[in-house]
């Protein structure tokens, strides 16, 4: 046994101290060959991490497009002419309304509209604009309604960051602001937000803004992330409502 | 047989963070302590080569070394009442040699808090394959 092993010893020594007297042209070759063969579990693992990440940010690419292209659709749809009254998609109904007032005292934070109850407007409803994100039905009167958009002081929505995937709130406070970023979280200028769907009222994929900037503040978890809204809401002249229909997941 | 599976499995799960926590000195240093010494020895080589692949710096250098330092271990293992102590005191003693015959041969500054990582990570990761491997978490 104790024979068995000193041979063994010898003969695993031995080929340990070969690549010493190699040349380094052939410690190449020769690291090459067994790492293809003795690494390919690592090489196989580190590829599928790698692919699953791709598609994961791949998806939540195509889904942001999708939801442009429908409200793309919706606007040449309407450049044409095409009674767009209502427009159904298989998740959602959108319902156009034209902007006919704004509130004289918060000027961008109130929309009246020329759509009420009788159409099927119920206070909450998803409000969206050709670009992004407006806000949600506050009131709904019979033939009128009135949207409160995200530039009202303290308007809220439940957020993520399409690019890293970090989860968060968007406030509008002095600025429109995505809060609950901590310090150790990565987070880039240019990032695309949009709604998380963590929410009754909002679905997920409505795009809120860009990251703006970013500042590192005086809180001991979070730093301040200002966003440059998706859709001006002072040049809005029509929006649309978000009617879930019967079939919408969490709708 | 599926103990040796095992720590074949372990050592390629752990072989990536190693630059950080040297967990396969750790395993191979459990492996010549509790396995038969033919597996050892193959095992270390196996290890040696793999960490030569995975951070190259000089082929055959840590295979050398991997294999010379378990049949030193072998060699001491006779002599040597193996308790949580003197268990705890053998691998620190013999990763400090290996980790300053590595850092010599290949001319690396050593990285203090690596090695002090390694040692904080001895016991839990020994217990953890004590448990893997034999259904205890601390053997006599």
């Amino acid at each position: 046994m104790h024979r068995q092993q000193l041979i063994l010893f010898v003969i695993l020594f031995a080929i340990s101290t070969v690549p010493h007297f190699l040349s380094e042209q052939t410690n190449l070759v020769l690291a090459t060959g067994l790492s293809s063969v003795l690494l390919y579990p690592m090489r196989v693992t580190s590829t599928l991490l790698e692919y699953l990440n791709i598609s994961s940010a791949r998806i939540e690419r195509l889904e942001i497009r999708l939801s442009q292209l429908h409200l793309e659709n919706a606007l040449l749809k309407d450049q044409l002419d095409v009674d767009t009254t209502q427009m159904a998609s298989p998740q959602h109904l959108l319902l156009k309304a034209r902007v006919i007032g704004r509130d004289p005292l918060n000027i961008n934070g109130y929309l009246h509209i020329d759509k009420g109850m009788t159409h099927g407007v119920a206070v909450n409803q998803p409000a969206i604009a050709v670009d992004g994100f407006v806000g949600k039905v506050k009131h709904a009167g019979p033939t009128t309604s009135v949207i409160e958009t995200f530039e009202n002081d303290g308007f809220t929505v439940s957020a993520v960051d399409v690019k890293t995937g970090i989860h968060g709130v968007v406030r509008k406070q002095k600025h429109l602001t995505f809060l609950y970023v901590r310090h150790t979280d990565t987070i880039n200028v240019g990032d695309s937000v949009i709604t998380s769907g963590m929410s009754e009222i909002f679905p997920k994929g409505i795009l809120l803004g860009t990251v703006q900037m970013i500042l590192e503040s005086d809180d001991m978890f979070f730093k301040n992330v200002y966003l440059k809204p998706a859709v001006q809401i002072n040049r809005l002249a029509s929006i649309y409502i978000i009617q879930m229909t019967a079939s919408t997941p969490g709708g | 047989m599926l103990r040796y599976l095992l720590y074949i499995i372990t050592l390629y799960v752990t072989l990536p963070f190693s630059g950080t926590v040297d967990l396969t000195a750790i395993i191979v240093f459990y492996v010549i302590t509790t396995e038969d010494a033919r597996f050892a020895l193959a095992f270390a080589f196996g290890t040696g080569l793999l960490t030569d692949l995975y951070y190259p710096t000089r082929l055959g250098i840590n295979t050398v070394v991997y294999v010379a330092l378990t049949q030193a271990l072998l060699f001491l293992k006779k002599f040597l009442v193996l308790n949580p102590l003197t268990t705890v005191a053998t691998f620190i003693v013999l990763y400090l040699v290996k980790t300053v015959a590595l850092s010599l041969a290949i001319a690396s500054p050593i990285e203090l808090t690596r090695i002090i990582y390694t040692v904080l990570a001895f016991f839990p990761t020994v217990s953890l394959l004590n448990k893997l491997s034999h259904g205890v978490w601390m053997t006599e």
